[in-house]
C-alpha cells in the first residue's frame, strides 16, 4: 500500500466539484477566477513544490483516467526508470493484470488525425517515439516538478509541446501503458472550431520549442 | 507640395490626436509606456508636411502608384506596430496575472490550514 495526498485543483468550476472535492476530503486549492487547463495544472505543481512533494502524479478529475495505474506510475518513478512516466492508451500490455470498467477513449477523428501528426512531428523535431503525445495522465519526479513550476512550462494548453520540450531539455522519458476511458461530457476544447484551433496552437509550439534553447530551471 | 487643404487636414487630425494623448496621459487613462507608438504615430502623420518630397520618393522607390498609397500603407504598418506593442504587453500581464492568481490560490490554501489548526488547538 502506497500513501499519497490527493490534491484537486478546482478552476472556478460552477459544476458542483468542490462540493464533490469536499465530501471525499479531498484538500482543493480553488482559484478565484477561470485561468484554464494548463494554469490550473501549475498551480497544482506549485503547491506540490512548495510543500516539498518528491513525486506527482497527474490525473483529470472528469474519470478518464484510471487511477489503478498510480502504483506503476509511482514504481517506475522511484526505481528511477525514468524522471517523467508518460501512460499512454495507444501502448497495449501482452497479459494485462486489470481490464477496463467502462468504455474506452476513441476521441474525434480530428483529435486522432492530431495525435498522429504530434506523433511524427516529435520523431522528426525531437528524434523521439512518443505514442501518446497528448497524454494528461502523467507522473514525475522533484527535478521535473521544478522545470513545470518554470517559465518552460506551456501554461495555456500543454500537449505534444510539453512533450518536446521535455525532451529537449534532456529529461528521462519513459510510456506505460493505461486506460483512458471516454468522458461523459466533451470539454470546452472539443466544441466548435476550437479543435482546428488547438491543432494549430500545438502546431505553432512544437515549431517553436524546436527552435528555442534549453530552458533554464528552477532550483 | 501637399495641396493646401490636405495640409489643413493632416494638421487638424494629427494635432487632434496628439491632443487626445496628452489629455489621456494627463488623465492618467493611458500609460506614458503605452503611448510611445502612438505619439509616433502622430508625429509621423504632422510630418508628411514637410517630409512630402520624401513621401513622394518612397512612393517610387516602393513602386506605388500614389503617395496616398504610401501614406495608406505607413498607416497600416503603424496600426500593425501598435497592435503588436499591445499583444506583447498583454502577454506579459497574462504571465503576470497567471503568477498572481496562483499565488492567492495557494496562499488561501494555507490560510484555511491555519484556520483549521488554529480552530482544532482552540476548541
Amino acid at each position: 500500500m502506497i500513501a499519497a495526498d490527493v490534491i484537486g485543483v478546482n478552476d472556478a468550476s460552477t459544476d458542483g466539484t468542490p462540493a464533490l472535492f469536499q465530501k471525499f476530503g479531498v484538500r482543493t486549492l480553488n482559484h478565484p477566477i477561470q485561468m484554464g487547463y494548463g494554469t490550473t495544472l501549475q498551480t497544482g505543481y506549485k503547491y506540490a513544490l512548495r510543500n516539498g512533494y518528491d513525486y506527482v502524479i497527474q490525473l483529470d478529475a472528469d474519470g478518464q483516467h484510471d487511477p489503478r495505474f498510480l502504483t506503476r506510475f509511482y514504481r517506475h518513478l522511484t526505481r528511477g526508470d525514468a524522471e517523467i512516466v508518460i501512460g499512454s492508451r495507444f501502448l497495449k500490455e501482452s497479459r494485462p493484470s486489470f481490464y477496463p470498467t467502462g468504455p474506452l477513449y476513441s476521441g474525434t477523428l480530428l483529435r486522432r488525425i492530431g495525435i498522429v501528426l504530434f506523433r511524427i512531428a516529435i520523431v522528426i523535431l525531437g528524434w523521439r517515439y512518443v505514442s501518446d503525445p497528448t497524454s494528461g495522465y502523467i507522473g514525475f519526479n522533484r527535478r521535473a516538478l521544478q522545470f513545470f513550476c518554470g517559465k518552460g512550462f506551456p501554461f495555456d494548453y500543454p500537449d505534444a509541446d510539453l512533450i518536446l520540450t521535455l525532451i529537449r531539455n534532456r529529461f528521462k522519458l519513459m510510456e506505460i501503458p493505461v486506460y483512458m476511458y471516454a468522458n461523459s461530457e466533451y470539454g470546452k476544447l472539443h466544441r466548435g472550431c476550437r479543435p482546428l484551433w488547438y491543432i494549430f496552437k500545438v502546431s505553432l509550439s512544437l515549431l517553436v520549442t524546436s527552435i528555442r534553447g534549453r530552458e533554464r530551471e528552477l532550483h | 507640395m501637399l495641396p493646401f487643404r490636405q495640409q489643413i487636414l493632416i494638421l487638424i487630425v494629427s494635432g487632434s490626436l496628439l491632443m487626445v494623448i496628452i489629455y489621456l496621459i494627463q488623465k492618467r487613462r493611458m500609460l506614458e509606456l503605452y503611448s510611445v507608438v502612438w505619439f509616433l504615430i502622430s508625429i509621423l502623420s504632422i510630418s508628411c508636411l514637410w517630409l512630402y518630397p520624401f513621401v513622394v520618393w518612397l512612393t517610387e522607390f516602393i513602386g506605388a502608384g500614389f503617395t496616398s498609397s504610401t501614406i495608406l500603407f505607413i498607416g497600416v504598418f503603424m496600426g500593425l506596430l501598435l497592435n503588436m506593442q499591445l499583444c506583447v504587453k498583454l502577454t506579459e500581464l497574462t504571465h503576470r496575472q497567471k503568477d498572481l492568481i496562483q499565488e492567492i490560490t495557494l496562499l488561501q490554501n494555507e490560510l484555511s490550514e491555519l484556520r483549521r489548526d488554529h480552530n482544532a488547538s482552540s476548541s
